[in-house]
């Protein structure tokens, strides 16, 4: 509730206005920027939008419905080919469940099937249905059919939410990402100390993740590591940076990229053992340098797990919504949250604004816009094979 | 194995190279070491230095935060009565200047020898208990063990004697003293109250502080009434330098204004403790007690003595013990009493006192209150014989608050080790059984329960949140380990890696185990289980990971304190406790994840599935 007057605080034609003593214009200003708040507060918390629009907005939302509902077919069926042996579409070779002949194998099944059915298909059955619904905490849920849809498809706070997500995940992506590969093998390369080195890298995966926020906050507040760091070369000032629209995004991937280091490094690590020593070694004795060593055997040997890495990190950093909330819940608000990733405005709408039916809906728009990604991963996974390094 | 071999790390260029790279991994270590350190210090810090963000707590190194922290100790992280007692201005503990040389040590030991020979229990405050930045200092813990000791250890015996409701001797708190000079502290005759005397009076004297009366004055009657001095001086036609200059004299002056001060101050606002009416006033007494009651019966019913007349009432000159005296007794002090009659003896005037006996010249404390600058040089004094054990106390001051929280949710304790163990086993039967299943007996239909295990994947998680929660209050579930352990008890990506990993292990054996007549358990877990320990210890490392740090979703589906394991007992802990005490929790919570990881590290480097193309 606190958005608008954010906004006032932070903008700058109403403090131009002030400046300038023409207090006329900065009144006019804010009014504008209430006003904007107020029906922002009346189509999120009450839903009051007006009867036309409704129904325009309606017909765009059958049209994404559809679009939506195609998609995910599409795409389970490309999922369905995927996995299926291919016996299976020639017709040769006998399908079908057996279960008299598989008892055994059915009962040793059942608890995972059961579990993964009841605690992940039923929720998400469910969850499917609300996003039709006016769902409230209360019980009593409305069918608004394509309501929600129709609002989240014309609510700009939903999309800008969307760039930011985009923006976040990329920050993570293009610094986060790299980093523990590249620190996997450094590890590997050092002859002594790598169980030190190893050990203190994983440490921000042992201390609790309110310590990691609360630390990084005040290393970007206004007395905090980073000022002083800039004091200590001459740059004086007590910014606090999580509060400034252009630096606190990038101020929320940092954490990710530290935190996210030493505990992602492992797998690289354990992936480098399975280098044959004789490629190294014949390389060597061809005279490659050690960096063409490292792109053209080690990267090339990582290939399949940076990959199949990469889409999880897409799919999560995209999804993302904790860590940022309780950095700097979306803030500092200049019209929009310039912090505030997708994953966060589902969150909010659901549990601030306490309206559940569009947050479903909109977690459906985003795993639409991440199916994609999904479809090759698994595609990928099913041409593995799995091993342990050891 | 390394890029780098054995023959080339002789050479110049990649020594350099291996330089760089320790130089990088350093660097990077000290980034990770920093925050850890930060914590660490951090746990043990107070109010005094809670802000300045150091890896090595500056009074590690510097006596004079040192003396800060331990006189925020002392005065139980009140500064307005550091203020009062020291007669100094400072509004925080970190900038509180230390004493400049030691030319005080023979005020100091004079005054010891006078604080030890006190004996009045409400002229002295206990010092080193709890504030309002709720740091729990040593003589709060050190009373919770004397009343446990005194009671015999029985909770029960204690709220039944005191008529309370304490859950646990780790909730009590000390009888508030604060304000023993001011009119509204009443004293308290109730057995909490004279037990906690007993304790205050068993201390060593240095563990106590003296009530100050000028403080009082200068703090809550002076300043509020002039503001500045500049004020105080042209009122009173004084040339006073700072309000630590007024003193509160023993009987009224008589300059007009300087007595006018007086009278409002000793009549309204001091406490009766210190004040004394002399004898002359008995007649006075009597005429005021015959005004107030109309006969001499009455008096006796509400006072429940048995005049015969009424010159038969003593008249006290020093504030009566039964608490309906006292209230005429105020009143009396208040409305009636002849001003010149009035007298106050507090410490000050004890002290002045004793120090004439003692042959001490007093000339050296000009306009200044003789106790505030004894009191400054004892101080000074306490803290260099208390050094080492004042800095063990703050070491381990903050831990020591966490263990007895965490020792009085003992139930919180087990409740994680039960959640913990459950989470661990369950996803170790449940995913390597399902694993098991479809890759010995590969049904024709494994590609479909694959599919169906891990096309979960695809949706986010916020859409199942909300329903998996309805699912568990309409299956009665919450407040149950169960809720915390089914919904995570199969995981579909584990079953697929196990499946895949179960794969590659050698045929051979089952062959071997199958002409052997070995059973279908043997062969699950003598040979694929063992076999697979490493990968089977990630799992487990993971669900153990999740379980012991889950706070939220725990909180959230076991609303039941009595099912709340120690991650939600320290959160609740961090919503109330200083910054410093949320430290010392963090720092004990890591202990065990990071024991594990350090002792576990090698084989969970092996047991990593790293995906290989087929």
């Amino acid at each position: 509730m606190t958005k608008p007057l954010g906004a006032i605080a932070r903008d700058d034609e109403i403090q131009d206005a002030i400046n300038k003593g023409d207090d006329e214009a900065a009144l006019a200003k804010i009014k504008d920027i209430l006003r904007h708040g107020v029906s922002e507060a009346n189509e999120k918390m009450l839903g009051l939008v007006h009867p036309e629009e409704r129904q325009f907005r309606r017909r765009v939302a059958l049209l994404v419905t559809i679009g939506i509902a195609a998609i995910f077919g599409a795409g389970f069926f490309y999922i369905w080919r995927i996995f299926a042996p291919p016996e299976f579409f020639s017709g040769a070779g006998k399908g079908g469940w057996q279960f008299r002949k598989y008892k055994v194998a059915y009962l040793l099944l059942a608890p995972g099937v059961g579990t993964i059915a009841l605690w992940q298909y039923w929720p998400l059955l469910h969850g499917g249905a609300m996003a039709f619904q006016d769902y409230r905490v209360t019980g009593d849920a409305q069918w608004v059919g394509l309501g929600n849809f129709a609002e989240i498809l014309f609510d700009r706070a939903f999309w800008l939410s969307v760039w930011v997500g985009l923006k976040y995940a990329f920050l993570v992506l293009l610094f986060g990402f790299p980093a523990p590969i590249i620190l996997a093998i450094l590890l590997q390369e050092v002859p002594r100390g790598k169980i030190i080195f190893r050990s203190i890298y994983y440490l921000p995966a042992v201390i609790s993740g309110v310590l990691v926020i609360f630390l990084w906050k005040t290393f970007f507040g206004p007395f905090g590591l980073i000022n002083e760091l800039r004091n200590a070369v001459g740059l004086d000032g007590h910014t606090n940076w999580l509060a400034e629209p252009r630096w606190a995004l990038v101020c929320c991937v940092v954490p990710v990229v530290w935190a996210g280091m030493g505990p992602g490094c492992l797998i690289y690590l354990a992936a480098l053992k399975t280098v044959p020593d004789e490629l190294y070694e014949s390389a060597s004795i061809d005279g490659a340098s050690i960096w063409t060593r490292i792109t053209r055997i080690t990267l090339p040997s990582l290939k399949t797990l940076i990959l199949i890495n990469l889409i999880g990190a897409v799919i999560a950093s995209f999804q993302s919504a904790n860590f940022i909330l309780a950095m700097t819940g979306g803030g500092p608000w200049t019209g929009y949250g310039r912090t505030e990733v997708v994953g966060l405005h589902i969150f909010s709408t659901a549990f601030f604004y306490l309206r559940f039916g569009v947050a479903t809906a909109m977690a459906w728009i985003v795993g639409l816009m991440l199916i994609g990604f999904t479809l090759i991963q698994l595609r990928k996974l099913r041409h593995m094979e799995f091993r342990t390094a050891g | 194995m390394p890029i780098i071999n054995r023959v080339e790390a002789r050479s110049r260029r990649v020594k350099i190279v291996y330089l760089c790279i320790y130089t990088v991994l350093i660097l990077g270590a000290l980034s990770m070491l920093y925050p850890m350190i930060l914590m660490i210090a951090g746990s043990v810090k107070s109010e005094t230095d809670i802000i300045e963000m150091r890896p090595v707590p500056r009074y590690f190194t510097d006596q004079r935060v040192h003396y800060r922290k331990f006189l925020e100790s002392k005065y139980s992280g009140q500064i307005l009565l550091y203020q009062q007692i020291h007669h100094r201005d400072e509004k925080s503990w970190h900038t509180i200047a230390t004493p400049s040389n030691d030319t005080h040590k023979e005020l100091a030991h004079l005054f010891d020898q006078f604080r030890k020979q006190l004996v009045e229990e409400d002229w002295q405050m206990l010092g080193h208990i709890t504030g309002p930045s709720r740091l729990q200092f040593k003589n709060l813990r050190r009373y919770r063990q004397f009343v446990a000791d005194s009671f015999g250890g029985s909770l029960e015996a204690m709220n039944r004697e005191w008529k309370t409701a304490y859950p646990s001797f780790l909730h009590l708190r000390p009888p508030i003293e604060k304000e023993l000079a001011s009119r509204r502290h009443r004293p308290d005759s109730g057995n909490q109250q004279l037990l906690f005397n007993r304790f205050k009076m068993s201390l060593d004297a240095a563990e106590r502080f003296i009530v100050d009366l000028d403080g009082y004055y200068q703090l809550y009657y002076v300043r509020p009434t002039y503001n500045s001095i500049e004020k105080y001086n042209a009122h009173h036609g004084a040339e006073l330098h700072s309000f630590h200059e007024v003193l509160l004299p023993s009987i009224p002056p008589t300059q007009s204004t300087h007595r006018a001060d007086w009278e409002q101050f000793v009549r309204n606002e001091l406490s009766l403790i210190f004040i004394r009416i002399a004898p002359s006033q008995a007649a006075r007494y009597r005429h005021f007690l015959k005004r107030r009651y109309s006969n001499l019966a009455e008096l006796n019913q509400y006072y429940g003595t048995t005049h015969a007349t009424w010159e038969d009432i003593h008249f006290p000159t020093r504030m009566p013990q039964i608490p309906k005296q006292i209230v005429t007794w105020d009143l009396f002090v208040q409305e009636d009493a002849d001003l010149d009659a009035i007298q106050v003896v507090g410490p000050r005037q004890e002290f002045e006192t004793f120090l004439e006996i003692q042959g001490f010249d007093r000339t050296v404390f000009g306009n200044q209150s003789a106790q505030a600058a004894a009191v400054r040089a004892s101080d000074w004094g306490d803290f260099r014989a208390q050094i080492n054990s004042s800095m063990v106390e703050n070491l381990k001051r903050n831990y020591l608050v966490v263990l007895d929280y965490i020792l009085l949710h003992g139930r919180g304790v087990l409740n994680t080790i039960v959640y913990c163990i459950l989470a661990v086993l369950s996803q170790l039967i449940v995913n390597p059984l399902a694993a098991y299943a479809l890759s010995r007996y590969r049904p024709p239909s494994s590609y479909k329960i694959l599919l169906i295990c891990m096309a979960t994947m695809a949706f986010p998680p916020a859409v199942t949140m909300i329903p998996s929660f309805i699912l568990l209050r309409n299956l009665n579930l919450l407040n149950t380990f169960a809720a915390l352990i089914l919904p995570t008890m199969a995981n579909g990506f584990w079953i697929f890696l196990l499946k895949g990993f179960f794969d590659s292990l050698p045929r051979e054996l089952y062959e071997a185990a199958d002409m052997d007549g070995a059973s279908e358990w043997t062969k699950f877990w003598a040979i694929t289980m063992s076999m697979s320990k490493p990968i089977l210890a990630v799992i487990g490392l993971g669900a153990f990971t999740n379980a012991y740090s889950n706070f939220m979703y725990a909180l959230i589906i076991v609303p039941d304190p009595e099912m709340w394991t120690l991650m939600v007992w320290l959160y609740q802990l961090q919503t109330q406790a200083h910054p410093a005490v949320i430290y010392a929790s963090l720092c004990l919570a890591a202990i065990p994840m990071f024991l594990i990881f350090l002792f576990a590290q090698n084989i969970i480097i092996r047991g990593i599935v790293v995906p290989v193309e087929r």
